[in-house]
């Protein structure tokens, strides 16, 4: 079924809505999910969330790209999942080294929490201006390793690439994200 | 601001980025299989390429044979004609088709002698011994040809025999007006050509040169340098021009790409006219 099928399903508020989704992206939505989590049982149960919110969401909302808009979904709601898991003890998976590198780009000082609300809203516009901004395969690297979580060797098989050289391109990144972040009073 | 405040900032990233680089992965490998793709068709256009170099090298070669052959045959048309106008008393046919037009006609003299011939010897044979005739039934066309063209040539030579290249000129006043001669090395040098006094000897001696040559395309023929050169000049001023070469070959400008090679006496007979 198209998207936009399924979006007016959503609408009309058809419950087959959720299962022409499920059928659709349901194992997109798991891989997202458990890029975070890594847990079966834990990423099964954030893509049953994920319909829930996108029932909740549309309407009001239409996205222009459902999959993208699902994503988006998944990964908030996974990764919410994974910082009420990991509260009580770090692993040192995949999730963990997507953390640790961009801790690199973070501010340490400690003021960030009182302007939180404001201060997230234009973080996030500002990282959507620089992935734009970056050339167009070390923009998809970037959304591989920093939106989807996807592990440096599944990146590599994906874009014919040795793993040596996604590594230091996201190095390469990493830094560019710092200055950017600097430059745009972030930090 | 922690590194999951920045995680949870990613979701800023655009939709279409996004999709993009789930597209990614279907474009990898379309470039990889358009790549393949590329790689074929550059390898069939050049065997497409070289088939086509192939086939005009061919064809090119094909068309320069078929060329020089005609060449060679017209030559060799030319020059039997050109004897048989008395090229060796210093006259050249005015074309081709008259040429033709002279050989044609010779030729059907000498079937009309030859038939006659043939056919009563036939005819004879037929009445005879079908057991030992077959074999001489073969041979009788071919052995009363022989004789008839034979015939034909010494009629030729037999009227010519009491004429001069001058009076054999004179026959043809309507066409050329001078025959002149001059060695390859007194021209480079500038020197008059000469107004030869020709012997009925000479002039037979030339015309069997003519004669018995061998047509070969000129650019084959190893004929060397020129030696001497004859110039009849028609008419209305125009001029042809045979040349002698050295390595006992003979051509002339009106035919041109061929050369007719001959034997080494009679080479020297002709060059006697000239030294």
């Amino acid at each position: 079924m198209e998207d936009t099928a399924i979006i007016d399903l959503y609408w009309k508020r058809d419950e087959r809505a959720i299962e022409e989704t499920d059928r659709k992206y349901g194992n997109y939505c798991y891989t997202v999910a458990d890029n975070i989590l890594r847990s079966r049982e834990d990423s099964e149960e954030c893509v049953s969330d994920t319909w829930l919110r996108a029932w909740n969401s549309m309407p009001p909302q239409r996205p222009s790209i459902l999959r993208a808009f699902l994503a988006k979904i998944t990964r908030n709601l996974a990764f919410d999942r994974y910082r009420a898991r990991s509260a009580a003890k770090r692993g040192n998976g995949t999730m963990e080294a997507v953390l640790d590198e961009l801790a690199e780009c973070a501010d340490t000082s400690g003021n960030w929490d009182a302007v939180e609300a404001y201060e997230a809203k234009e973080l996030g516009e500002a990282i959507g201006r620089f992935a734009r901004e970056l050339p167009d395969k070390e923009a998809r690297l970037f959304v591989r390793r920093y939106f989807f979580s996807e592990a440096t060797s599944d990146i590599a098989r994906r874009y014919q690439m040795t793993e040596n050289n996604v590594t230091v391109s996201l190095s390469r990144i990493r830094k560019k994200l710092r200055k950017y972040l600097t430059e745009g009073g972030f930090m | 601001m922690k590194a999951e405040d920045l995680y949870k900032a990613m979701e800023g990233i655009d939709d279409e980025l996004i999709l993009r680089s789930e597209h990614r992965i279907e474009t990898a490998r379309e470039e990889e299989e358009e790549a393949e793709r590329r790689k074929k068709r550059k390898a069939k256009n050049s065997r497409a390429r070289f088939h086509r170099y192939f086939t005009i090298a061919a064809t090119t070669a094909a068309a320069v044979f078929l060329l020089l052959m005609a060449r060679e045959l017209a030559g060799a048309r030319g020059l039997k004609s050109a004897k048989s106008s008395n090229l060796t008393s210093g006259t050249v046919a005015q074309s081709q088709d008259d040429q033709y037009m002279a050989e044609a006609m010779e030729e059907a003299a000498a079937e009309e002698e030859a038939m006659p011939e043939t056919f009563s010897e036939s005819a004879e044979d037929t009445v005879q011994d079908n057991d030992s005739v077959q074999s001489e039934e073969a041979a009788a066309p071919v052995e009363a040809e022989v004789p008839a063209e034979e015939s034909v040539q010494d009629k030729s030579l037999a009227e010519d025999a009491g004429k001069t290249a001058v009076d054999l000129l004179g026959e043809m006043a309507d066409e050329y007006v001078a025959l002149e001669y001059i060695s390859a090395e007194d021209e480079a040098k500038g020197g008059a050509r000469t107004v030869p006094d020709y012997t009925k000897a000479g002039e037979a001696a030339l015309s069997a040169a003519f004669e018995s040559g061998r047509a070969e395309p000129s650019f084959l023929a190893k004929k060397g340098k020129p030696v001497y050169y004859v110039y009849l000049t028609r008419k209305g001023g125009q001029v042809n021009k045979a040349t002698f070469y050295e390595n006992e070959y003979i051509s002339l400008d009106s035919i041109p790409g061929v050369v007719m090679k001959i034997s080494h006496a009679e080479y020297e007979a002709v060059m006697q006219l000239f030294r």
